[in-house]
């Protein structure tokens, strides 16, 4: 599995390379599996060593690097005291690059007839064939060969199309007939260098001066390229691809909150920003379709996403491609660890991908062994970050992999799980949470009605309040307090309100009591009630009353006097006396009452 | 050349030939240090295009040839 904790930082300069293959030489970074790696090249490739030692590393791999002299092949692999052997190569990576081996063979195809050009693919291929059986025999590590790329070229040629045998089709047969050879040697892979190639673009490929002067046929920037990518080849070659990739729903899959905006108001569809989450849904049909199990942790109410699937038919992902739905209000490595049990998984095959850095952040610290997928900050950008995640990799698809959704969707298993998981609380207490609350003032009072107006989900009787409402009830001795919370993700600002109003003479009514959805599941709604309560005491009030007015889209408060002490007196109405109660605050909060 | 960017360029310069930065100074050249053979001169030349975001000619990458030369062509491109 990849390890994430290395290296992750962005490196884009020969300088940085260098400097963090000198940091992972000095032995910084520690647990990286030992590898090694011999190149054999038609071209000098040793200016690639920091590029594919560092990429290597932050994979979780130390390679030892050996470049024979360039166009060594055949004696390195026929001589068994070649320094080749006595490298002890896990991986021989070859490289034949078409205008190393026919000078001719660049820029322009139009001087060769069909059958010259046929003839020099037949002689390209029959040394590879050679090579690759010399190593057949002596060599029993792992090969990875490069397919062909174009070869470079000056300008872009507007006659290729038409030649009797165009360039684009002797690179293509050159790289079918790759296959054939390859395939007839079980440990051998191929890198595909001719969409690598493709990827950047053939005239950024090169950088003239360093080809004229030293023979290096790539530009830095090629170089970073082609060790990314080999390096993604050589780690999927050895290691089991992630089995499971468990989504997020609001801003997610769809955009927008369901719970908020409904079936028709989340975005989907052909048109911005709708495009892109359909985009998104298909990138996640492409892992669905490779054997990638689905899952969902979303904190919503079940029923409604259920209805939202069933509804929105014009969603390239339904309900039926998941192996496991976690919709509720628990904390989503709680869910993750359920997930991982029901589908009989390891948490180290998972792959969490969630917009929110919360959200992340939370399983990051509760379940290191998970992959969480570092999400853009803008949505348009999300599928190609599913899509260049790289732990789901692999070079064979068996007809299994293709089949194990079935597997599962129709036969989930349960097993129990050993690892040891940090509790909530300890992640909560990492979060530096600095909570603020304070009594309603003209700064505030707008928001405090906005969050009356807007918030559907945690709110006790989902009371709208205008400006005015909370004016007035302000003035007959109500209790209108708000709390607002930031830490180490930044500031939230206000994001819950509760409201009490006085009834006789020492009873108290909590007449509305929310938190913002991006708030929940950090214990914020019990210091809030908390502090309620005990200003409700310094009012020489004994006894308050809870209601929970129930919406379509307020369950998850449904029990919320009872998860928090209050007694059940009718259906919808629970009590707290206050004459014996105490506060009872989580410690890893820190409280500021204004 | 001002120290400071004097201390940038020593420091590319260091990581490049891996050698402690205190020994550079405008005679460090391929004679006085062995790590400095013509792949990593590439490599030189390849990390100070790169940082200082220029593209020196044919003929500079090959005259470079020692600290003090480096610090005379690349005032040209700056």
């Amino acid at each position: 599995m990849i390890n994430k904790s290395y290296l992750n930082k962005e490196l884009k300069s020969p300088f940085d390379y260098l400097r963090a293959q000198q940091d992972i030489e000095r032995g910084e970074y520690k647990d990286l599996k030992p590898l090694n790696i011999a190149y054999m090249s038609t071209y000098t490739a040793k200016i690639l060593e920091p590029y594919i030692f560092t990429e290597m590393a932050k994979r979780g791999y130390k390679p030892s690097l050996y470049f024979p002299e360039f166009n060594n092949f055949e004696q390195e692999i026929l001589n068994k005291e070649s320094l080749l052997y006595l490298s002890e190569p896990d991986i021989l990576i070859i490289h034949f690059r078409i205008e190393d081996i026919d000078e001719n063979l660049s820029n322009n195809f139009s001087i060769f007839s069909e059958l010259e050009l046929k003839d020099k693919q037949i002689k390209i291929l029959s040394r590879v064939k050679s090579i690759m059986e010399m190593l057949s025999e002596g060599f029993d590590g792992n090969v990875i060969i490069y397919n062909f790329a174009f070869t470079e070229c000056l300008s872009i040629s507007i006659s290729d199309p038409m030649l009797p045998y165009p360039h684009e089709r002797f690179i293509s047969e050159l790289n079918y007939k790759l296959i054939a050879i390859c395939k007839k040697i079980a440990s051998c892979q191929i890198f595909d260098y001719f969409q690598t190639v493709n990827f950047v673009g053939i005239s950024n490929w090169v950088d003239l001066k360093m080809l004229h002067l030293a023979r290096i046929p790539f530009s830095v920037d090629s170089q970073i390229t082609i060790s990314k990518v080999l390096s993604k080849t050589i780690v999927a070659s050895r290691e089991a691809p992630c089995k499971c990739l468990v989504l997020d729903l609001d801003n997610t899959l769809w955009g927008g909150i369901l719970g908020e905006d409904g079936v028709t108001g989340i975005q989907f569809g052909n048109d911005y920003p709708g495009s892109a989450f359909k985009r998104f849904q298909q990138s996640v049909l492409e892992l669905y379709n490779q054997g990638v199990l689905l899952a969902i942790s979303s904190k919503n109410d079940e029923k409604i996403v259920k209805d939202a699937f069933s509804k929105r038919n014009d969603f390239i992902i339904n309900i039926n491609h998941f192996s496991a739905l976690k919709i509720n209000w628990k904390n989503k490595a709680d869910n993750i660890i359920e997930i991982s049990k029901e589908l009989n998984i390891g948490l180290n095959s998972i792959v969490f991908f969630d917009d929110s850095n919360y959200e992340r952040g939370l399983v990051r610290e509760m379940l290191p062994d998970v992959n969480v997928v570092d999400v853009p900050e803008n949505f348009i950008d999300y599928p190609a970050a599913l899509a260049s995640q790289e732990f789901f990799d692999y070079l064979f698809l068996t007809d299994e992999d293709k089949k194990r959704n079935n597997y599962y969707n129709s036969d989930k298993h349960r097993s129990r799980l050993s690892k040891t998981v940090k509790s909530i609380d300890d992640f909560l207490a990492n979060l530096q949470m600095k909570v603020v609350i304070g009594e309603a003032n003209e700064a505030t009072i707008s928001r405090i009605s906005q969050l009356t107006l807007k918030t559907n989900q945690f709110s006790t009787t989902t009371r709208r309040h205008t400006i005015a409402d909370i004016e007035k009830m302000i003035k007959d001795d109500a209790i209108v307090s708000w709390l607002s919370v930031e830490d180490i993700y930044g500031d939230s600002g206000i994001i819950g309100v509760a409201i009490a109003t006085k009834k006789e003479v020492s009873n108290w009514y909590i007449d509305t009591f929310l938190l913002s959805c991006r708030a929940l599941g950090r214990k914020l709604e019990v210091v809030l009630l908390n502090n309620l309560l005990e200003k409700i005491k310094l009012k020489q009030g004994e006894l308050v009353f809870g209601e929970y007015i129930e919406s379509e889209k307020n369950n998850q408060v449904s029990l919320f006097y009872d998860d928090n002490g209050f007694d059940k007196v009718s259906d919808n109405f629970w009590k707290k006396e206050l004459n014996s109660w105490v506060p009872n605050l989580p410690n890893f909060i820190e409280l500021r009452v204004l | 050349m001002k120290t400071e960017n004097e201390k940038i360029l020593y420091s590319i310069i260091a990581t490049v030939l891996n050698v402690p930065i205190s020994i550079i100074d405008d005679n460090t050249s391929p004679d006085s240090i062995e790590t400095w053979d013509s792949l990593t001169h590439l490599k030189l030349v390849m990390a100070i295009e790169s940082e200082y975001k220029i593209n020196l000619s044919p003929e500079d990458t090959m005259d470079m040839l020692s600290v003090k030369l480096i610090k005379i062509i690349l005032e040209q491109y700056l």
